[in-house]
Parts: structure tokens; C-alpha cells; sequence
């Protein structure tokens, strides 16, 4: 059997661990630059707070009911992820980590897994929740249920699937998005149950082979391999403290986020092929804009001012004056940097300008491994960026990771 | 072909050839002391928080020790714990008599915090050692 285990609310838990004072009351993780709310604590949620909404627009009701609200502090949440995941492991043996706050694992047949989640819970500090089922698409249905338990762990069997799965609504469904969730909903198919009974040259048609390996889970068919999940794409984006309309400001801040993408991609080993930058204004005005380009790049790349110029060539084409709220970059169609096939037309003086591209990218991906991702920047991007960068106003400590910032014990 | 190259071996070394005789005890090099062995036991689950306060002093613990808390372990009678105690941290000996726990602090200037209904306390972590350094 496949285990997930998923730390409920995982920012906001973390935020709690040290703060005593706050049990039992809401908390709120602001997204980067304080922009809008990426996290609630359950107590939070209960007050009818919505995730994803935008920091100003909340202001006042947060206020009103005492909630405590925190920029995010990611190197506090990656720490205590680490330490999260090292205790799983230790427990059950190999885990496959999925994200930050989520890992599956094969379920040893001698644990309890409600003991097993009492463990994690004592020895770290962080809730978790944890659902066992034959598939780990069905693992994350159980863990869904295992959320609502006391016990905080579900075991999804085979028999219990059928009716277990008549009350999953299709949107809920790990896999499908919410656009094939409405297409389903328009042919009649509403819960994961009927979902797995339709034939699977249909599923084939109208959910691709992607949604095939989805279906097939539910039905009990491991599919899914996420055993070394490799980067399918990356993002980096902002909300603006203030709204920008200068092409200049808009550019910096263009270059500034093309910087991270490559230095992620850098760090995975990996180059991106598609470039696409997104521009928006405030959703919840009437004259809401979001316009959106993507560039196909001559070769894969991860080489910073290649993807800064790409990424200047879309704001050319997508800018028009308005008031803009933010910024996305994404980098798709990634392969590794190593397997990069060379176009066959090219000339001697472009490889070796590649070569040496990617040279200065293992040069500088060694620089920002010894000194932190912020200490080499391309000069196109740069202070008032970096002013953005910046606005955390309601940092919480990094109590596991500075001496400084240790929580204080009272004697 | 270069044969040259390919008819030369090459010898590696990994004792540098200064003018003296080779170090006996070259082989016999060991990892130097590792503190984190000493001290984390449980690293993933172990936590470092800064005392503040006199109450511990004659458990050899006082004001800006820093304390290493480990929160696998769960308390037996005598250890000393941190506890969450009126929206705090609190540090203290454990000591449980019958239905009650009494957080015991080792100074006579301080009172035992009595806890008459177990299950309403909260306890952090078991502290398993104390780093102080005197010259800063």
C-alpha cells in the first residue's frame, strides 16, 4: 500500500511551532512581497478567509479579529520541511518527497498509521495528516478523508473504494484541472465514481493520456511514477508593492524574474526551451488586463541574459500603459542541461559560444551554491527590484536557522 | 599516437613528498571531534532554544544558556522539560505525582507550577543538554 503524508496548513503550522501564545488562534502567511494570502491556519479559515486573496483587501477584517499575519519566511518553512521528511524516512523507510509539505511512501505492513502520525506530530511539532490507499492518487483521496479523521490517518481499502469515491466531485480529484473538471461536469460525470466507469478510449479522448494515468489510479492501477519528479516547468513572479506602469520599472522587474527562473533551472540542471511572461493589473478592478506571451527559444538554455533578452523581446510585444499589479516568468519545456542535441546547421563560432555559456552557468550556479542565491545578480536587474524583494514587513524569526533568532525559553 | 604518454605510468601519492620520511600515522587519521555527534541525538527532532530566567540555576542551567531540546523523547519523572506553560515556553523539572505533574524549578527563590489535569499540558521537548560559551 502507498502512503501520503501532507502537513495540514503547512506555513502557517510553522509559524505556530514557536509562538505558544498563538494555539488556538488564526494565523495568515502572506505570498512574496506580502501580495496576497498563501496560507490560513484552520482557525483562520474558519473565520471565512480566503486563500489566494489579495493582502490590502483583507486588511481590515483581519484586523478586526485579532489574526496574526506573517510575510512568508521560506527559509524557516524549508527547514522544518527538511526535518519533517527525515522523520518520515527514519519511520518508514524510502520516501518520495513531492513537495514542500507532501511526501508519498511505500506503507510498511507493521505500522499503524495513526501511530505513525502521532510520531511525526510529537517529534516535529507539525500537524499532519496522513491516507493510505493501493494507488497515490487514491492516497491522496484517503488523506483527504484521513484530514477529517480524529486520528488524523485513513486507510482507504479496496472494498471501501466505490463508496468512498461517490463522494469525491471530480474538480477534487488530484490530476484534474479545474477546465477538465467543467468539461466532465458538462457530460454528466460529477464524482470520481462515475469517472472510472466510462471506457477508456473516451477517458483517452477527452482527458489525454495524462488523465488516463489519473483514471487508472483511482481504479487501483499504480501510474503515476513521481519517484525522482523531474522539473516540468518553473515560475517566478511578484505582486508589486506599488502598481507600475513604467516600461523601465516593468523591465527590471521582467529581468529580475528571468534571473531566478534561469537560476533555478541552473540548480536542477535543466534547460527551458518556451519562455513566457505574464503581466497583470488588479483582478478586482473592471478594467482587469493579463496579457500574456510565450517566446520559443533557438536552443534550450539556461544562460541568464539569453532568457533576460527573451523575456525583454515578449514585454516589447505585450506592453500597453496600464496600472500593473505583477509579474510572472515561466520557464516550460525543460530538459536536462545535459542532453542538449546541437542543431546540426550550426557554426563552429555558435558552439563555442555555447559552450561557453554554459560554462558561465555552472561557474555562476557554483558561486550562488557558496553564497546564497541573492549574491550574483545581472545588472539589468536591480534596485527597485530589489526594494520588492524586500517588503516583508511581518517577518517571523529563523528560529532553526539563526543562533541570533533561537526562541527564547523561559527559566 | 603519442607513446609517450601511454608508456609512462603514473604514480600517485597521497602522502606529500617533502625532504623528510613519509608520516607513520598518515594512515591513521581520523575524523576530528564532531560536536553535532556529541549533541543531536535526534537531529531532525531536536531544537535549540535560548533560557532566559533564573529558576534552573542549581541545574546548572542560567540566563542565555542555549538548550538543546529534543522532541522524540517523552518525559520521565526527573527530567527537565520545556513546557508550554500560559501562552510560553516554560523550563522546568518533571516530576509526576499521581494525577498531578509539578514543574519543579531548582532555585528556592521560585514556586512548583502545579498541573492537576495532565492532559492540559503541553509539553515541547525533553532537554538533553546545555551549550554556554564564555568568551565572546
Amino acid at each position: 500500500m502507498i502512503g501520503l503524508c501532507d502537513c495540514n496548513s503547512f506555513y502557517a503550522t510553522c509559524e505556530k511551532l514557536f509562538r505558544p501564545d498563538l494555539k488556538n488562534k488564526p494565523v495568515v502567511v502572506l505570498s512574496n512581497n506580502d501580495g496576497c494570502i498563501v496560507a490560513l491556519s484552520k482557525e483562520a479559515k474558519a473565520l471565512g478567509i480566503k486563500r489566494g486573496a489579495p493582502y490590502y483587501s483583507q486588511k481590515d477584517v483581519l484586523e478586526k479579529n485579532n489574526v496574526t499575519t506573517f510575510s512568508s519566511n521560506y527559509t524557516l518553512y524549508q527547514d522544518i520541511s527538511d526535518r519533517v521528511m527525515e522523520v518520515l524516512k527514519s519511520l518508514v523507510g524510502t520516501i518520495m518527497p513531492y513537495s514542500i509539505d507532501e511526501a508519498f511512501f511505500m506503507m510498511p505492513k507493521n505500522i499503524d498509521p495513526a501511530e505513525l502520525r502521532r510520531k511525526i506530530v510529537q517529534y516535529t511539532g507539525i500537524e499532519v495528516s496522513i491516507g493510505i490507499a493501493r494507488t497515490k492518487t487514491l492516497a491522496k483521496v484517503a488523506n483527504h478523508i484521513g484530514k477529517k479523521e480524529k486520528s488524523g490517518a485513513y486507510v482507504l481499502t479496496e472494498e471501501d473504494e466505490e463508496r468512498m469515491l461517490k463522494k469525491v466531485p471530480v474538480q477534487d480529484i488530484w490530476g484534474i484541472g479545474y477546465k477538465r473538471a467543467v468539461l466532465l461536469n458538462q457530460y454528466g460525470i460529477n464524482n470520481a465514481y462515475q469517472l472510472i466507469q466510462k471506457n477508456d478510449i473516451w477517458i483517452k479522448k477527452q482527458l489525454t493520456i495524462m488523465g488516463y494515468a489519473t483514471v487508472s489510479e483511482l481504479r487501483g492501477i499504480p501510474m503515476v511514477n513521481i519517484d525522482n519528479p523531474p522539473l516540468k516547468s518553473t515560475c517566478s513572479g511578484i505582486t508589486f508593492s506599488h502598481v507600475r506602469s513604467n516600461y523601465e520599472e516593468l523591465e527590471e522587474a521582467i529581468a529580475c524574474h528571468c534571473t531566478n527562473v534561469a537560476n533555478k533551472l541552473i540548480e536542477n540542471n535543466m534547460n527551458c526551451q518556451m519562455l513566457s511572461i505574464n503581466l497583470f493589473t488588479n483582478r478586482f478592478l473592471q478594467d482587469y488586463i493579463a496579457p500574456c506571451a510565450v517566446i520559443k527559444l533557438d536552443e534550450p538554455t539556461n544562460y541568464i541574459p539569453l532568457l533576460i533578452k527573451a523575456g525583454k523581446s515578449i514585454l516589447k510585444k505585450i506592453y500597453t500603459d496600464a496600472n500593473y499589479k505583477g509579474c510572472r516568468v515561466w520557464a516550460t519545456e525543460l530538459s536536462p542541461s545535459s542532453s542538449r542535441q546541437l542543431d546540426l546547421f550550426m557554426s563552429d563560432i555558435e558552439i563555442d559560444k555555447m559552450t561557453k555559456q554554459d560554462k558561465l552557468s555552472k561557474i555562476v550556479n557554483d558561486i550562488t551554491k557558496i553564497y546564497g542565491r541573492k549574491s550574483l545578480n545581472v545588472a539589468a536587474a536591480n534596485k527597485k527590484v530589489k526594494n520588492d524583494l524586500m517588503s516583508r514587513k511581518m517577518l517571523s524569526p529563523c528560529y532553526t536557522t539563526k543562533w541570533k533568532d533561537l526562541p527564547i525559553v523561559f527559566v | 599516437m603519442d607513446n609517450k604518454k601511454t608508456d609512462s605510468p603514473t604514480i600517485i601519492m597521497d602522502t606529500p613528498i617533502a625532504c623528510g620520511f613519509p608520516s607513520p600515522a598518515a594512515d591513521s587519521r581520523e575524523n576530528s571531534l564532531d560536536f553535532n555527534e556529541l549533541l543531536l541525538k535526534h537531529k531532525s527532532s531536536t531544537y535549540c532554544l535560548k533560557a532566559s530566567g533564573r529558576s534552573l540555576e542549581n541545574a546548572g542551567i542560567f540566563d542565555g544558556d542555549i538548550l538543546i531540546v529534543d522532541k522524540s523523547l517523552s518525559p520521565k519523572q526527573n527530567d527537565l522539560v520545556v513546557a508550554e506553560y500560559q501562552g510560553g515556553f516554560t523550563a522546568k523539572r518533571f516530576k509526576i505525582q499521581g494525577d498531578h505533574i509539578y514543574l519543579h524549578p531548582e532555585n528556592d527563590e521560585f514556586d512548583d507550577i502545579i498541573i492537576s489535569e495532565r492532559d492540559s499540558l503541553s509539553i515541547f521537548g525533553v532537554i538533553t543538554g546545555v551549550v554556554r560559551t564564555y568568551r565572546k
